[in-house]
């Protein structure tokens, strides 16, 4: 009869993406396929086989450890940095609405500048140590910041903000009870967007100059060809950038009690 | 589709408007940085005051311009394989349950990874030539095009592809005449995120593999303490920035306005 | 001659991997170019008793037969027209291009079909032919609804709540001019409603169902005079079939009102 009816299953298959089997599933595979391709010879040199990898790891994980240690600390500092300023300038730009437009076009600027370009003036300003860094890590992590906690505290459902004008709510009963929570599930989707930046952040300020640090580790192994080493340092950025994002979704599933994803596609992140 | 005198009037005014601000905003900036320059006494390797910078700019104008080319070139090339790829891939999978459960996580996933992060592994593998540097902007664009394509073609109104079903239309129907138009404010929304950043991993591309370009150009004159130079190829790249995004904003809000 | 027939239809939705039967064994007929009206609480099934129709749903077990076809066949020769609750129209087509898309997908017109000028007149909406939806309120994007699924000449026409969004006044005006483009074009007519004024005044038959799961709790003949006036809703005729469907909807709940 109607085969060619819609199923209501498909109209829901991107809701139901809780399930994790079929991506894992993948993700094994491609790893398998990688590691025979490799010993089939397929790949060339300056691939090496997952075991290799692992190889690399099992020879110089304190070696990896001593250089995450300040990438880590830059990235969380730069987080914790960009979060803050992100709050204040998005209070002001929410309570004093004629500065919106002003302050998002101001981080559309500094969003667009390429932070490679900034990194070596930022050096000679700021020296060479982490300060440096963490305002690279910071500058990477804040402009969806931004957006996320102008567009949730402006969320605020029109009825129940209504509500609270007839309960008379005091200012500050509005924005712990209305304003705060409201703009939460928007908060959440952009530090899961911003942690993986200050990530990125942190190991570009790290390619330009430092001398401990996961980015400058990749650069080294590089340079003297030691072609599992660099992709240990890589995948161990990948890990760190991962981590990031799952400690913050961790968070919001215990705040939220769950993901949302109220910002739909606002964008993504800048890789 | 005859546009109103006046709301072309109103466009008109826009998109002056459009210009004005940004210019305005800019001369503040200058006269703000020659102030504080001279004011300070601010030594030129912290701070080149701004006609240092344009002297930089107009001694070299066609190696600056140069270095613009090849830029822009590495980012559109990458910036128009990875939109061709994204799209027809979302396309495909959206027709699919089982593919898109198994691959948005991993494309959702990827796209919250640091990709630039690999681009080392690039130069690696594929060396230092301009391929290289086309393949980071292909990877970093990739994944917010795919994602937002993959929301927007699933964005369509229910009601619009019941409608569509009734009508006895084509897979291929539906997708032209509802799903595209539907998808593409979220398309034009992960383009826009594309292009900045597309910049951003070519000049980085550059930077790492040594190829000719913006990115190779601000090292070098950071490396030889060329600060005139660093200062000038710095503001050429923000404004190329902006120019972009601007560029893209003004397409999208073009193609875009039934949404009113 | 274009009879609906629906015999023991069955319909299964899976939420959860739970399995909920969302119909239980209707069998109704209407006959050829009847009005009849569904009404029933909601989760009665009566949305997705249309959608069976329509061929967007499959049912579980039954049949179903639109002029002797199946609902595919019959969708597939664009015998169906199908009006949503939200006018469903594509946001980014003026009012013309949105009455023209059923031609597009058809590929032309089917038969002597009506031009979708004169449905634009048909409909009330002369010189808004240029209009975007976003310009028209709601009883004119229903109306160009309305004039959509009448493009391809369809021999039944299935309305969902079509004015459900609509205020009192605007709705019974939509309703009158309903009834006329109904008889102007001879078509079956099924439409869904939650309101019973509005049933037993548009309808031939009123079909009351049950909700969890959706069953037919009993049929009314609406023996009032055509063509329908507004005057008829304060006759004591049509008063005792509003009653005669209400009581059919609540039951032994409104005996126990009136005892007490």
């Amino acid at each position: 009869m109607a085969d060619g009816a819609i199923r209501p299953a498909r109209r829901a298959a991107l809701g139901m993406l809780g399930g994790i089997a079929a991506p894992a599933a993948i993700v094994v595979a491609l790893v398998a396929i990688w590691q025979g391709a490799k010993m089939a010879g397929l790949l060339p040199i300056t691939v090496p086989a997952p075991s290799a990898i692992a190889e690399a790891f099992g020879r110089s994980w304190s070696d990896l450890l001593y250089h995450m240690v300040p990438t880590v600390l830059s990235a969380a500092a730069g987080f914790v940095l960009a979060t803050l300023i992100a709050l204040a300038l998005g209070a002001v730009a929410v309570s004093w609405r004629r500065s919106e437009a002003t302050i998002l076009k101001l981080g559309i600027v500094v969003d667009s500048i390429p932070l490679i370009a900034l990194t070596p003036i930022l050096m000679v300003w700021l020296g060479n140590g982490i300060s440096s860094r963490v305002v690279i890590a910071t500058i990477a992590a804040l402009f969806p910041l931004l957006v996320g906690v102008v567009q949730g505290f402006k969320a605020v459902d029109r009825n129940v903000s209504e509500l609270f004008h007839i309960l008379a709510a005091s200012r500050w009963q509005r924005l712990r009870k209305l304003a705060f929570p409201s703009a939460l599930p928007y908060l959440f989707s952009a530090l899961k967007i911003a942690a993986p930046l200050s990530v990125l952040g942190a190991l570009i300020a790290e390619w330009v100059s430092a001398d401990r640090g996961l980015g400058i580790m990749m650069i080294y192994a590089l340079f003297s060809f030691d072609v599992p080493l660099a992709w240990l340092t890589i995948l161990a950025v990948c890990f760190v950038a991962t981590l990031a994002y799952g400690l913050v979704a961790l968070a919001e599933r215990i705040v939220l009690g769950g993901p949302q994803d109220p910002v739909g596609a606002t964008g993504g992140a800048h890789g | 589709m005859a546009e109103t005198v006046a709301a072309s009037r109103e466009r008109r005014k826009l998109s002056l408007g459009g210009l004005a601000a940004p210019l305005a905003f800019a001369i503040v900036l200058i006269g703000l940085w020659k102030l504080l320059v001279t004011a300070f006494a601010v030594p030129a390797y912290i701070m080149p005051p701004p006609e240092a910078a344009l002297a930089a700019f107009e001694a070299d104008p066609g190696k600056i311009g140069l270095a613009v080319f090849y830029t822009l070139r590495n980012a559109a090339a990458g910036l128009a394989v990875a939109f061709v790829v994204a799209i027809s891939l979302a396309a495909a999978f959206v027709n699919s349950k089982a593919a898109t459960r198994a691959v948005l996580p991993i494309v959702i996933g990827l796209r919250t990874a640091p990709v630039l992060a690999i681009a080392p592994i690039l130069i690696m593998v594929f060396g230092r030539g301009i391929g290289t540097a086309i393949a980071v902007v292909v990877i970093v664009s990739f994944f917010p095009i795919m994602v937002n394509a993959m929301k927007g073609f699933s964005s369509t109104r229910k009601n619009a592809l019941e409608l569509m079903h009734v009508l006895g239309a084509s897979g291929a129907a539906t997708f032209i005449k509802v799903r595209l138009p539907f998808a593409l404010p979220f398309i034009f929304a992960g383009l826009r995120s594309a292009a900045t950043s597309a910049i951003l991993a070519a000049m980085l591309a550059e930077w790492l593999s040594g190829a000719p370009g913006l990115g190779t150009m601000i090292l070098d004159a950071a490396s030889y303490r060329k600060n005139d130079l660093l200062w000038a190829a710095v503001i050429v790249s923000m404004v190329l920035a902006y120019l972009i995004f601007s560029l893209t904003t003004a397409v999208e809000r073009r193609l875009t306005s039934w949404r009113g | 001659m274009t009879e609906i027939l629906i015999d023991h239809v069955v319909k299964d939705f899976t939420i959860d991997r739970r399995s909920v039967r969302a119909i239980d064994d209707i069998s109704l007929t209407f006959p050829s170019g009847s009005f009849s009206a569904l009404i029933g609480p909601s989760g009665c099934g009566k949305s997705t008793l249309l959608r069976l129709v329509a061929d967007i749903l499959a049912p579980t077990a039954g049949t179903i037969r639109v002029g002797g076809l199946p609902p595919g066949e019959a969708r597939l020769r664009h015998e169906i027209g199908f009006v949503f609750q939200d006018a469903s129209l594509l946001p980014w087509r003026t009012v013309l291009e949105n009455i023209q898309l059923p031609l597009e997908v058809a590929g032309g017109p089917i038969g002597d079909g009506p031009r979708p000028e004169n449905l634009i007149r048909l409909v009330g909406l002369s010189g808004f032919e240029n209009a975007k939806p976003a310009q028209l309120s709601g009883g004119m994007q229903q109306r160009v609804s309305i004039a959509r699924a009448l493009t391809l000449r369809p021999k039944v026409l299935l309305l969902d709540e079509p004015f459900g969004a609509l205020d009192e006044i605007t709705r019974q005006r939509m309703n009158m001019e309903l009834l006329r483009i109904w008889q102007e074009t001879g078509t079956t007519a099924i439409l869904v409603t939650h309101t019973i004024g509005e049933a037993v005044f548009m309808a031939d038959r009123v079909h009351v169902l049950a909700a969890h799961p959706g069953r037919l709790v009993t049929s009314i003949e609406v023996d009032l005079p055509r063509p329908r006036e507004l005057a008829m809703l304060q006759t004591p005729a049509f008063n005792h079939f509003e009653n005669a469907v209400r009581a059919a909807l609540f039951g032994d709940e409104l005996k126990a009102v009136s005892v007490g």
